[in-house]
């Protein structure tokens, strides 16, 4: 177990190392998230900036599993670091979850933003975060398989950026993940209850009560969560592998 | 206990590329065994499957008794590897790369530290710790990326390529370290073109090709394929032109190949008396003339019937 710890953190560590001597590029991963936020405040109010703020946090935390398909196709087709760690004492979970909490320790500094955000918009109870960090940490669980999946399929570096964007924008923006969920038709709402971040996005409007369009609810939400997350885990065992066939 | 076996591989890929086509191996705890041949042998095939990143498609293989196949966990503590083209990233450095290699072995800080000091030390990338890898030539950069095995403890140390970037006496210098791990009672499989590189290191040499293993043993076992035959080298001016009663005369003695934009004629003679013959008729007619001993390449030349490019 201590020597699982100590790989996992030597692998976080080694990860964030290069991010952290590139003060520019780690700016522009903070700013990122926030630049819908703000579009969102402008052409919407003061609403529109807290159901910005809310998406801005979704995606900032939720995206960082996908956005680990980009190091994933590095590391296994450019530097060779896979089939280093494959043939080492490291295992398979290891690194992904070294890989996806390098990511998600990155988004710390947007999630503080938006947590201090939040409350100058709308004074909430203190306490609310812990439910609404709970949700956040479930949809970067959720998603993490499908940055792997794309990691593990994707063999050109060049590819991978537009694919983790494209995916991006369809979970972010085809999904109510930045705008209230009633904005769109009701035929097509049951659509996007197939896109797994739309129930993230509603679970944290629940919790900070923002919504006026509480959709499947909590409970309703939650399960979806649960079998999202089941799906993509499933596709992610099948698909993605440690070792190559 | 040998540290590796392999019986009977085959690997084809999707595409239906076979690359290994039965390959039966067996290498010595404590031996530096290499595997030589042209790009495209199957070397890096036969080490990934070795080194449980890869899934043959028939065969087996163990390490040190473990099969890498069912039993991949414990093949994994026992091994490190460098991967062929693979690289370290530019923006870290020499430290970072070796002493988290360390710790991936799961040593702690104190002794991650002590390993990594150490060898950094012996591949003379001391006074460059702390610099960007970006900032080392790819020479050193390739030290580093080596570097992140051998801090490792493994018992087995595989090598893909290892010298490919470096100088002369950078490589004589990594030659050197690899021998005082076999020293230290490690084993080390390595995979390289450089047919100098296994004349000088091996214990043991396979010679590979188009998914075949072609020759195996020693050094000594190896060249003794080619039996007893003295390769001579004539050196003439490429101003002039080789005529052909010089080349009717030379078939008469042995075997040769003209090279004409070097000005070489390469003669394999098995008879010592028209070995003296040749000699006498080089000086005769002024030109120079080296003896050599048979070399792998050699070999390779016999049992595949060809020049094979090992040289990129």
């Amino acid at each position: 177990m201590i020597k699982s710890l100590r790989r996992v953190s030597a692998l976080i560590v080694y990860l964030l190392k290069p991010l952290l001597k590139q003060p520019l590029t780690f700016l522009t991963i903070v700013v990122w998230p926030m630049v819908p936020m703000i579009f969102f405040a402008v052409f919407m109010g003061r609403e529109g900036m807290y159901y910005g703020l809310v998406g801005m946090l979704v995606t900032a935390v939720s995206f960082t599993g996908i956005y680990t398909a980009q190091d994933y196709v590095f590391n296994r087709v450019l530097v060779k670091l896979q089939d280093f760690l494959v043939a080492s004492p490291m295992k398979y979970i290891e690194y992904v979850l070294g890989e996806s909490l390098a990511q998600l320790i990155i988004s710390i500094p947007v999630v503080l933003i938006g947590y201090i955000l939040l409350y100058e918009l709308n004074p909430y109870n203190i306490l609310l975060l812990i439910p609404l960090t709970i949700v956040l940490l479930a949809g970067y669980f959720m998603l993490m398989p499908i940055g792997f999946i794309i990691g593990s399929k994707v063999d050109d570096p060049s590819r991978v950026n537009g694919i983790t964007n494209m995916v991006a924008i369809i979970l972010s923006f085809f999904a109510p993940v930045y705008y209230p969920l009633d904005y769109i038709p009701p035929w097509i709402r049951l659509i996007t209850y197939i896109i797994p971040t739309t129930h993230i996005a509603q679970l944290a409007r629940v919790i900070l009560n923002v919504t006026k369009a509480p959709g499947l609810g909590l409970f309703g939400h939650s399960i979806a969560v649960v079998i999202s997350s089941a799906i993509l885990y499933i596709i992610s065992i099948k698909v993605g592998g440690w070792r190559e066939v | 206990m040998d540290a590796v076996v392999t019986r009977d591989l085959v690997k084809i890929y999707k595409g239906g590329v076979k690359a290994l086509d039965g390959v039966s191996i067996s290498v010595g705890e404590g031996e530096i065994a290499c595997l030589l041949g042209p790009n495209g042998a199957g070397k890096t095939t036969l080490v990934r499957i070795i080194a449980t990143q890869l899934l043959p498609t028939s065969g087996e293989a163990y390490v040190f008794g473990y099969n890498v196949i069912d039993e991949s966990n414990k093949v994994r503590e026992l091994i490190s590897v460098s991967p062929q083209e693979g690289r370290v990233y530019l923006t870290t450095t020499p430290w970072d790369e070796v002493y988290f290699a360390a710790r991936i072995r799961g040593f702690n800080r104190g002794e991650a530290r002590r390993r990594t000091e150490e060898v950094l030390k012996r591949l003379d990338l001391w006074e460059y710790r702390n610099k960007k890898n970006l900032e080392l030539s790819g020479g050193m950069r390739q030290k580093v990326y080596i570097g992140r095995v051998l801090v490792s403890d493994a018992r087995l140390l595989i090598l893909d390529e290892p010298t490919i970037g470096l100088d002369p006496i950078a490589r004589r210098n990594l030659w050197r370290y690899i021998r005082e791990l076999k020293n230290e009672g490690r084993t080390i499989l390595l995979t390289t073109h450089y047919m100098e590189e296994a004349e000088e290191l091996a214990d043991r040499i396979y010679l590979i090709n188009h998914g075949r293993i072609l020759a195996s043993g020693s050094l000594d076992e190896v060249l003794s394929i080619i039996g007893r035959k003295y390769v001579i080298q004539l050196d003439y001016s490429i101003r002039e032109t080789i005529s052909d009663s010089d080349l009717e005369y030379i078939c008469e003695l042995g075997v040769y190949s003209v090279d004409p934009n070097a000005g070489r004629i390469r003669v394999e003679v098995e008879d010592p008396d028209k070995l003296l013959k040749l000699v006498k008729y080089a000086v005769d007619r002024n030109f120079t003339l080296t003896i050599k001993q048979p070399t792998l390449e050699d070999v390779f030349i016999k049992l595949v019937g060809r020049e094979v490019e090992l040289y990129d």
